[in-house]
């Protein structure tokens, strides 16, 4: 289980995050919703031990994650950023990159570690890119190239900001598959999405921060009828049925309609 | 290209280091045939022949190798540890740094030349210490961009000095230019034990950080959560950068360019691994100061250009060149 107590970041004179208490199991898809500026990102950089001069205390089932080296922390937690530089390398080397943790002194991959990377690359369906450069790939292929990355670098716990933001349909659908994949694996999931519809559906838990605050935690249902989704976001869900009679929930805006 | 492809660079270059370090032992005022020169390291040779290849040449050749090696891989380090690719030694102010070392003196000692060598290694580690101070201090997170805006003011402030003391102490100044012109006529073995020895190690370590390096390329968050200490990597790279540089300072004087050309031409050959990058750019380093040097005293013989004038005229044209082909990436 990774925990996080009292975690406070203050940033100049901007408080951004107000002794927030967070968790997320195994096995689980935790969603972080909130509107821009909440905290979402800054949180997520403390689970990941990315954000300096913040207060509070992360573990990871019960190993505080401080008492950590770099290298024991590389092992446990992967984080995916939100923007993703394109170095001019291809994707293998890429999705190599992925297994730095677990290389000695020169960094030499083994051939387990390269069938590690091909598997990766498969999984992320970019195995056919595995030559191309990273900074010659698409928005969508860049993405698979650093989830390829994450899978090669294979640790319980995976942290994601906004992994669908800019991607169309097809590549979002890939990216749900490959995180509902990572959950059945056994792994803590925690990812920052901003559609509310696609949270619901993906997540088992949902935790809301509005303005450094959290404000909710619990399952997309309890959040749905928690008013939130009016209070914080502005919008209304409304569950409705398609043509082939799949139900699903669809959000509007509250001056377009919404009740 | 795979990196196994790659490897064969390094004995093609190594191959063309040994044919132009003979080159540089065989040509000059006095031209003497190949076998003689092999000679002289096989059964002794002709003593004219040995004296001048052993005392004068040698001591020259292996000091432009150990130049072309040190600043190369300086540039490259610092080029990795900073993301940007138009970086050099001399913008992080080892060059100024030494310069003005160098210059106080000559001010105040006019007459310790044996000493100048160990005041330009000093000068060039303690100004990157002062822009590291600065850069760290004031950056905080961003110190990656901030140390170069450091380096710029610090090397700015030191250049005025410099001019500053050339105008008080005039004699001092004709010391001065040969020093900064860089070059490596009067170089002698004795010179190249301790430059030698750094440069050796330095470049040892470059290569033994080169996996963690490669992982900049992806941003400092990534990195980190890759398991590298970025700050401490940088300056690790930053000192590693410095002390190589400088200890060329110590008796080549202000070679310019090397590091910012020469990482350049390696990552067009070997591409962006740096566990490649590393002792390619080390042998085309190496292998395009001898030639500037061997350049210098041939193609204008028997004047002799030092090997820094022909590094300028060749860098300052690239230098430009890179900023034409980058041009919209650092808006």
């Amino acid at each position: 289980m990774l925990r996080a107590q009292q975690i406070s970041l203050r940033l100049g004179s901007k408080t951004i995050l107000k002794q927030v208490d967070f968790q997320a199991e195994a096995g689980q898809i935790t969603v972080l919703l909130g509107r821009n500026g909440s905290g979402k990102t800054s949180l997520l950089r403390c689970l990941a031990m990315t954000q300096t001069r913040w207060r509070g205390q992360v573990t990871l089932d019960g190993c505080s994650l401080r008492s950590l080296t770099p290298q024991e922390r590389s092992r446990r937690i992967a984080l995916l950023p939100q923007i993703l530089p394109r170095p001019p390398i291809t994707v293998r080397t890429l999705t190599g990159y992925g297994r730095q943790p677990y290389l000695g002194w020169g960094g030499q991959l083994s051939a387990a570690d390269e069938q590690k990377v091909q598997r990766a690359m498969e999984q992320a369906e970019i195995a056919a890119h595995a030559e191309d450069l990273v900074c010659h790939c698409s928005g969508g292929e860049r993405q698979l190239a650093y989830f390829a990355m994450l899978l090669a670098q294979d640790t319980p716990v995976v942290l994601l900001d906004e992994p669908t933001a800019s991607l169309d349909m097809e590549y979002r659908r890939v990216v749900y598959a490959l995180l509902r994949r990572m959950k059945a694996e056994g792994k803590t999931v925690v990812l920052i999405l901003h559609e509310l519809a696609d949270a619901v559906e993906l997540a088992d838990q949902v935790c809301v921060l509005d303005q450094g605050n959290r404000v909710f935690t619990g399952t997309p249902e309890d959040f749905l009828i928690s008013g939130l989704p009016q209070s914080v976001f502005g919008l209304c869900p409304k569950q409705v049925k398609d043509e082939t009679g799949n139900e699903f929930i669809l959000f509007r805006p509250l001056n377009q309609g919404g009740e | 290209m795979k990196i196994k492809k790659k490897r064969v660079l390094i004995p093609f270059l190594f191959l063309l280091l040994a044919v132009l370090g003979l080159s540089g032992l065989a040509l000059g005022s006095a031209r003497f045939p190949l076998d003689e020169v092999i000679a002289v390291f096989t059964d002794g040779g002709d003593p004219t022949v040995r004296l001048i290849v052993l005392q004068l040449r040698l001591p020259r050749v292996a000091g432009a190798v150990l130049a072309g090696v040190g600043l190369a891989v300086s540039g490259l380090l610092l080029q990795s540890a900073t993301g940007n690719y138009l970086c050099s030694p001399n913008i992080i102010g080892v060059n100024s740094g030494a310069g003005f070392a160098v210059m106080v003196l000559l001010c105040l000692f006019p007459m310790a030349f044996a000493v100048l060598p160990l005041a330009a290694f000093a000068g060039a580690l303690f100004t990157t210490f002062l822009v590291l101070g600065i850069s760290v201090s004031a950056g905080g997170h961003q110190s990656k961009s901030t140390v170069l805006l450091a380096g710029v003011a610090v090397s700015s402030l030191l250049s005025a000095g410099i001019s500053f003391l050339s105008q008080l102490v005039p004699d001092a100044l004709a010391s001065y230019s040969a020093f900064s012109i860089g070059g490596f006529s009067g170089v002698q073995g004795a010179d190249l034990v301790f430059p030698a020895i750094m440069i050796g190690v330095g470049t040892g370590l470059a290569w033994g950080l080169a996996p963690q390096l490669n992982l900049l390329c992806l941003g400092d968050e990534l990195a980190a959560t890759l398991g590298v200490k970025v700050k401490a990597l940088r300056v690790i790279c930053l000192i590693l950068a410095s002390a190589l540089c400088a200890a060329v300072v110590t008796y080549a004087g202000l070679l310019g360019f090397v590091g910012l050309i020469v990482p350049h031409l390696a990552r067009k050959l070997a591409g962006h691994d740096l566990r490649i990058l590393v002792p390619v750019t080390a042998l085309l380093g190496a292998n395009l100061v001898v030639l500037s040097d061997l350049a210098g005293r041939t193609l204008f013989s028997p004047a002799e250009l030092p090997a820094g004038i022909l590094m300028a005229l060749l860098g300052a044209p690239f230098f430009l060149f890179i900023l034409f082909q980058r041009r919209g990436r650092y808006a």
